[in-house]
């Protein structure tokens, strides 16, 4: 037989061999001895060797190698040449919509700027995993949009230029920009201004006012507490085991800590101190706060759980009219406006046991990369960006809060016929919301948070006992924060 | 059976043919250097330093090494993954080893079997992984559905929602996914072994269970072996089915090694421990292959040495 190789990946061919014994004439592969391998048509393989013999070969292959080499070279500098004053890479997020729309402000930037051309990168997923990856390889784009989140960390390792130079030269009046904007974007110690912000983003709650109308649950207001909106989603919710498809009051989100901050700041917690030097989040009003979001789910039952939501997302649900009220930010209004088969509204989350209701904020923007050859076009595309008349472009279909406040206060002018009637909301609850304390780890804070929170949404630990368990690993993470600095 | 004759060649024909195969072999040996071995160095100096991808490294010593071994975390991946490859490991090469040895019979719709067992292993886990999905999903998922039709089960499962159920999801989704190749290895294995064997049992009246105790699994050891090996090394090296199903969750139960080392990489940009992570599960493989490839002179028989 031909299987006597002790090879074991030669099961596979053995049974080729058996195959093709008889019509081609082959031995078996590999045979141990010399671990050369022989095709026993010996004479044909020498034959093709003289015929590609290698010292002939190898002028004409460097040859080529060099002429290849050479064309490649021309190539690119003939290309530098033309574009050389300002070919700019600007990379941002966000959806196709939005990206199309900012395709067509960066031919008007072009129009009004021969010199410079701008290539965008439109990164759609994963966006800071790859810009990160970007900086590392150093091919940071000139021109990054940031969010303040993920700042921090980039900022603290001189990633970005700071702009307040090119804002003192062009004279550049910075009274415009929301205060909190811009205080996302600067740096404590050295007050550089890394960012010139694009937009604000917070949490407001969205209604479907047919559904309250249906179940006769009078709708949100200003004022509204966390008992009222316990009492109305409850009223809003029904999970009849035989009806066709449950109705929930409200949604649930249990990943981002964003979600979960709103009810730990009303009811006077917070994550931790000002100087992110001691956690506050195991102090009792912020379990407070876990405490009644985790309720929200497992005691009152008006969120739905994992189980019952499965794979839609809570944005998904609320379209189809399965979910009354839907915690959200401003994104999601162009969705809202193009997709709802119903009447819907805004309101902001109500207010807790501090008497107060407050979100966060966080605020995006363009930053330029430290690295860059081209500053100046960089700088005149940022500037371009955040413009009045960009940034009303921005905003024209709801989707930000833009950052500058002349702007926002036409953008949401309220306006008959257009939704959501209450959308100043979005601009009363920036007046409360605080910026998120953002610490350069942030993204390691947010996975232990996730992590160790995980069980109190799904109803199995009480957060004081979550938290006692996370507390000495982000304690840990405080104290190289404080390092770090 | 012929056997290849050797004809000595002269010398400078030898050496023009080392120089043919290097230069053939150049593109891909490129390749390999660039994208593995010089990156396996690199992240060998990394595990002893302190990097998020934005500054220059600095050397640390043996910090990495001790914040991991002292990270719980790290122990419940470890748990984990040690769990999963038993479990998935066992599964695959039992399962594939009895669809084998039945696809190895003269039944109707031979290839049809195989290539439907074959067509898993060759979709893109991308794809598979997005339909397992849905598939899974307890309020519109088909399993949870045709479960409920056939009355085995009540309420819907959560299938990646729950902490005792999600293991199990990924081990299904991996079997249903592996399994094919692993047969096509067995049934390599299994033609391979003389038919008069088989039939000298039959002469001398061995029961089936007998046969295959005694002839078709000791013939089979060399095959058995290298499956074994691959699924483990496999198993260990599991990265996309939990990336694109359960990220991990929940409360860590998918969160396998090697996941866990892409998060510390590329989520928190802690190349230190993330490097530390790949070498220690660099040793472990290793440790185990070579517990294997001990176990091999005791377990595993070669024709040649029955005659």
């Amino acid at each position: 037989m031909f299987c006597n190789e002790k090879e074991l990946i030669f099961a596979e061919r053995c049974e080729a061999v058996k195959d093709n014994t008889g019509s081609i004439e082959l031995t078996p592969l590999g045979s141990r001895k010399n671990n050369r391998f022989y095709l026993s048509g010996k004479d044909t393989f020498k034959k093709a060797s003289d015929l590609f013999c290698i010292r002939h070969v190898i002028p004409q292959i460097l040859g080529l190698l060099l002429i290849s080499i050479a064309l490649s070279g021309c190539h690119s500098t003939t290309q530098d040449t033309k574009k050389q004053q300002g070919m700019i890479t600007f990379s941002t997020w966000g959806s196709q919509q939005e990206v199309d729309g900012l395709k067509l402000l960066l031919k008007r930037f072009e129009a009004n700027n021969p010199d410079v051309h701008v290539r965008l990168m439109h990164i759609p997923e994963n966006y800071f995993q790859k810009i990160h990856l970007l900086v590392a390889g150093g091919m940071a784009p000139d021109v990054m949009l940031v969010n303040s989140l993920n700042y921090p960390v980039y900022a603290h390792n001189g990633v970005f230029k700071d702009l307040r130079p090119f804002v003192k030269r062009d004279r550049l009046e910075l009274n415009d920009f929301y205060p909190k904007a811009l205080q996302a974007f600067q740096r404590p110690a050295s007050q550089a201004l890394g960012v010139l912000p694009r937009d604000l983003s917070n949490l407001v709650v969205y209604y479907n006012v047919d559904l309250f109308r249906k179940d006769s649950v009078s709708e949100p207001d200003a004022d509204w507490t966390w008992p009222q909106m316990v009492q109305k989603a409850k009223a809003l919710t029904h999970r009849g085991k035989f009806k066709a498809s449950p109705q929930y009051g409200l949604s649930f989100f249990s990943k981002p800590p964003l979600y979960w901050l709103p009810f730990v700041w009303s009811a006077g917690g917070d994550l931790w101190n000002r100087d992110k030097g001691r956690l506050l989040l195991t102090q009792p009003a912020s379990l407070q706060g876990l405490q009644f979001y985790s309720d929200l789910r497992n005691r009152f039952h008006v969120a739905p759980t994992r189980a019952e939501s499965g794979d839609a997302v809570m944005s998904q649900l609320f379209l189809q009219q399965k979910l009354a009220m839907l915690v959200s930010g401003r994104w999601t209004v162009p969705v809202l406006r193009e997709q709802a088969k119903f009447r819907w509204d805004v309101a902001p989350l109500p207010i807790g046991p501090s008497g107060q209701s407050r979100v966060g904020v966080d605020a995006s923007g363009y930053a330029i990369s430290a690295k860059t050859h081209h500053q100046n076009a960089s700088w005149k595309l940022v500037k371009f960006l955040t413009s009045s008349a960009s940034l009303r472009a921005m905003a024209q279909n709801g989707l930000i809060i833009p950052a500058r406040e002349s702007v926002a206060q036409t953008v949401f002018r309220p306006q008959p016929g257009r939704l959501p009637a209450h959308g100043f909301y979005f601009l009363d609850t920036l007046k409360e919301a605080v910026p998120t304390s953002v610490p350069t780890r942030w993204n390691e804070f947010s996975e232990l948070l996730q992590l160790s929170l995980e069980p109190v949404w799904e109803g199995q630990k009480s957060p004081a006992q979550a938290l006692r368990e996370a507390k000495p690993a982000l304690e840990k993470l405080l104290r190289q924060e404080q390092k770090n600095r | 059976m012929r056997k290849s004759v050797q004809v000595p060649i002269p010398e400078w024909q030898q050496r023009e043919e080392t120089l043919w195969a290097i230069l053939l072999l150049a593109p891909c040996l490129l390749g390999l250097l660039i994208f593995t071995y010089i990156p396996v160095f690199g992240s060998l100096g990394l595990s002893f330093s302190y990097w998020n991808l934005l500054g220059t490294p600095s050397w640390v010593g043996f910090e990495n090494y001790v914040t991991v071994l002292q990270d719980p975390l790290f122990w419940k991946s470890m748990q984990s993954t040690v769990w999963f490859v038993t479990v998935s490991g066992v599964l695959e090469v039992v399962i594939a080893l009895f669809l084998a040895m039945a696809l190895n019979r003269a039944i109707k719709g031979q290839t049809l079997f195989r290539i439907a067992y074959f067509l898993p292993f060759i979709t893109p886990m991308v794809s598979v992984s997005l339909v397992w999905g849905w598939l899974y999903d307890p309020a519109y998922g088909a399993f949870n559905w045709l479960l409920q039709a056939v009355h085995l089960i009540q309420e819907p499962i959560p299938w990646l929602y729950n902490v005792s159920t999600a293991p199990w999801a990924v081990v299904i989704l991996r079997i249903w996914k592996d399994t094919g190749y692993n047969i096509l290895i067995f049934l390599a294995g299994l033609q391979t072994i003389p038919l008069s064997l088989t039939e000298a049992a039959l002469l001398d009246g061995a029961s089936a269970y007998r046969r295959f105790l005694n002839i078709t699994l000791p013939m089979l050891s060399p095959t058995l072996f290298f499956v074994g090996i691959m699924t483990l090394i496999n198993g260990f090296q599991a990265f996309d089915s939990v990336y694109l199903l359960t990220q991990g969750g929940p409360a860590h139960s998918t969160e396998l090694l090697v996941y866990w080392m892409f998060k510390n990489a590329f989520e928190f940009y802690k190349i230190g421990p993330a490097s530390a992570i790949a070498y220690l599960l660099f040793i472990i493989i290793l440790v185990l292959t070579l517990v294997q490839w001990q176990l091999r002179k005791r377990w595993v028989l070669y024709e040649d040495e029955t005659a």
